[in-house]
């Protein structure tokens, strides 16, 4: 037999490249310098920046315009929180506190109990997000790989539970939590927040796109089921996890109507009760304490986000599969 | 080191339509390197992932050493795999890769050092073992992925087109690689390809599929010269062989041409299997001897061919030609093409006629209704 087809005889170490180009055979290439249009001219002075001064300023307004919108009501709501009472009515209003007055916060803090408020709050909202992402990541995982009866039909069910909104099932949670005399108390609160057809949803079709082959690799090699949910599956996921803990975390924080029908002492309310309490004390005459109050209750999520963003940005799977 | 057997194994997607696998029968030595190949969509991944355990087994077993599989799970059939796409777990380091399987069976901490190293040095892993997938190449996550599946020292290896994401060169050496690496270890193999070359090169027998059916399992040198029917001669082998309908038989010679002057040399025992006058002959391109080029043959008994195209490989050269016929011949010719091999030091050009005659005894016969060779018969 003489064709290629049998009798191909390989090194078995052929070299990997081919090193370094050489220089064209003699004869084949052309020395002169290669045409340039006046458009590929133009396409090169490109390279960089290629829009007229008119469009790029015309550009920066529209930016300084949108952030002014966005920023204006902010600085204001900052600065006020350290103006004393007779600055913010001044006429016409100051762009800058004079005096300074930082007592509002120490006010707020102290004589109004925000410290308190601050505490439920971060309580609440730990307790939520660490109850909702874990669920959210299982029941997520049971969906996306498990096979149990009715599979289907349950996660319809989940994405029905994401249709009704929130008010309509307030009632009945509010008698029965009422009922079990769980007013005024963290669990009733936190309890009937706990669903997360939301997360599973996210959750369970991120897991549905992984790549199929690692699942199968991941079974070959014997991987337990929480190994492979712990070593294989999260360490892929973790933009979508830290995605939803954000969503959760902000939701959580600014939950204002359920915790504004059981809680409404101190004791247990978290701030957005807390600053509703407060402009009922102070609000139609002193703004100070209550943008101090505002400015602390938006804190802690503002930091929360400019950790958190960056990580969810990152792309984790690239290398799974051919590349 | 096992045997594998698949018994009557099928795979059937959707009982209204014809099953993906059906009804394989195949038996595996130990140690042996065995090739699947087939057209796409003939069902070789899903008959690789039945025996490792990734594809349920509808009907029928699959045995590995002689015991029932089929409703075991893949991770207790003792079968490593490796996938197309390679799999690696993107967030561990090509050591915790190669490592995950002997972890998870709680392996003492220096075994699996010591096997980590074996593998690395088998494979010229390196200063590879830190890297994570992303930051490596094709070829070097190839190579990981083998490490991952050796580690294990696994009954059976599986692998479904490891080497189709690599540049052409790449895929020759690493081609010689896998090979010499699986006599080493003598571990029974499993190999999907839909490359030729591969399957000639690599196997130490190459099993046919053609939607899903089992066509045929021998070694490469038979599945050339004796393929069992006119699918596999089609299939193997590249251009591929030139098959000709109603050839006759006459006196106990198929023969060809006006005046049946062209004897294909058909062995008596075959000539005798014959169910009817007539047989499919096929006949490779190196089988045509060229025995003019011009208007006017030089020899008696040739047939003459017109050259359409021809293909210069270098060492060789392929001339895909179309029959002159004459009018009454009772012989029609697949595709209407004739390719046949020519030496590098005869120069064609398309247009020109050419005047072929088959070597003697270098053709295959099939039955004309069953399509098989009359050999199998
Ligand atoms: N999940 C599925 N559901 C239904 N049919 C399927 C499924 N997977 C594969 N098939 C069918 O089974 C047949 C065999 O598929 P398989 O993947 O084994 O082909 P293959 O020989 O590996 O092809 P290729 O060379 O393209 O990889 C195909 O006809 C395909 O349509
Ligand atoms: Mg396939």
């Amino acid at each position: 037999m003489t064709t290629s087809v049998d009798t191909q005889v390989v090194p078995p170490t052929a070299p990997r490249d081919a090193g370094e180009a050489l220089p064209p055979v003699p004869g084949t290439q052309i020395d002169e310098a290669p045409q340039l249009t006046a458009a590929q001219r133009r396409r090169r002075g490109r390279g960089v920046d290629q829009s007229s001064p008119v469009v790029k300023i015309a550009g920066y307004i529209a930016l300084a315009i949108t952030v002014a919108v966005i920023m204006v009501p902010l600085y204001f709501i900052v600065i006020t929180s350290l103006k004393t009472r007779p600055d913010i009515y001044s006429d016409p209003i100051t762009w800058w506190p004079n005096p300074f007055n930082p007592q509002n916060y120490s006010y707020v803090m102290t004589t109004l109990e925000f410290d308190l408020y601050l505490r439920n709050s971060v309580i609440i909202t730990g307790i939520l997000t660490v109850v909702k992402v874990t669920l959210g990541v299982l029941s997520a995982y049971a969906f996306a790989f498990i096979k149990f009866p009715l599979r289907n039909f349950l996660f319809v069910l989940v994405i029905a539970a994401l249709m009704v909104p929130n008010q309509i099932t307030i009632i009945s949670n509010y008698s029965l939590i009422a009922q079990l005399g769980w007013r005024n108390t963290f669990i009733g609160i936190i309890v009937p927040l706990a669903g997360v057809a939301f997360g599973t949803f996210l959750m369970r079709n991120h897991f549905l796109s992984l790549p199929k082959e690692i699942m199968e690799a991941a079974e070959m090699d014997g991987s337990s089921f929480f190994r492979t949910l712990f070593k294989v599956v999260l360490p892929m996921s973790w933009p979508t996890v830290i995605a939803f803990t954000l969503i959760t975390v902000v939701g959580e924080w600014n939950e204002y109507l359920w915790p504004f029908l059981v809680a409404d002492t101190s004791a247990t309310a978290p701030l957005p009760i807390g600053l509703t309490l407060l402009q009922d004390v102070e609000g139609l005459t002193n703004w100070g304490p209550v943008m101090a109050g505002t400015v602390l209750a938006t804190l802690p999520m503002l930091v929360i986000f400019l950790i958190l963003q960056k990580r969810m940005i990152k792309g984790l799977t690239a290398g799974a599969v051919k590349g | 080191m096992a045997t594998v057997e698949f018994r009557q194994a099928s795979r059937i997607y959707d009982p209204k339509v014809r099953p993906a696998v059906n009804r394989v029968n195949l038996s595996i030595e130990d140690g042996e390197f065995l090739v699947l190949v087939g057209p796409s969509g003939c069902g070789k991944s899903t008959t690789l992932r039945m025996l490792a355990g990734l594809e349920p087994i509808d009907e029928g077993g699959v045995y590995i050493d002689g015991e029932d599989v089929s409703e075991r799970r893949a991770r207790a059939r003792d079968v490593a795999m490796v996938f197309q796409s390679y799999a690696l777990y993107p967030n561990m380091t090509a050591r915790q890769n190669i490592s995950f399987a002997l972890e998870n069976v709680k392996m003492p901490k220096h075994d699996i050092a010591e096997r980590v190293e074996e593998a690395a040095r088998m494979l010229e892993l390196g200063e590879l073992l830190d890297k994570k997938p992303g930051a490596m190449s094709g070829g070097q996550r190839q190579r990981v992925a083998m490490g991952r599946a050796i580690v294990r020292h696994p009954k059976v290896f599986c692998m479904d087109e490891p080497l189709s994401n690599l540049d052409a060169k790449l895929r020759v050496s690493t081609r010689a690689q896998i090979a010499a690496l699986q006599r080493n270890l003598g571990v029974t193999t499993v190999y999907v390809t839909h490359d030729q070359t591969e399957a000639m090169t690599m196997g130490d027998r190459v099993c046919v599929l053609k939607d899903g059916i089992l066509q045929q399992v021998d070694t490469p040198k038979e599945l050339y010269e004796n393929p069992g029917n006119t699918f596999v001669a089609e299939f193997i082998g590249s251009p591929s062989i030139t098959l000709m309908d109603g050839v006759s038989i006459v006196d106990g010679r198929a023969v060809l041409g006006e005046n049946h002057a062209i004897d294909l040399g058909i062995p008596r025992e075959l000539a005798e299997n014959a169910r009817g006058p007539r047989v499919i002959a096929g006949v490779r391109p190196e089988a045509w001897e060229i025995l003019g080029v011009g208007a006017k043959p030089s020899e008696p008994a040739t047939v003459p061919l017109r050259v359409e195209l021809v293909e210069h490989l270098g060492s060789e050269a392929f001339a895909y030609c179309s029959p002159i016929m004459t009018a009454d011949s009772p012989v029609t010719i697949r595709q209407r093409r004739v390719t046949v091999r020519a030496d590098k030091r005869r120069e064609l050009q398309p247009e020109d006629v050419i005047h072929v005659r088959p070597r003697l005894g270098e053709s295959v016969f099939f039955d004309e209704a069953t399509q098989i060779n009359l050999a199998y018969l």
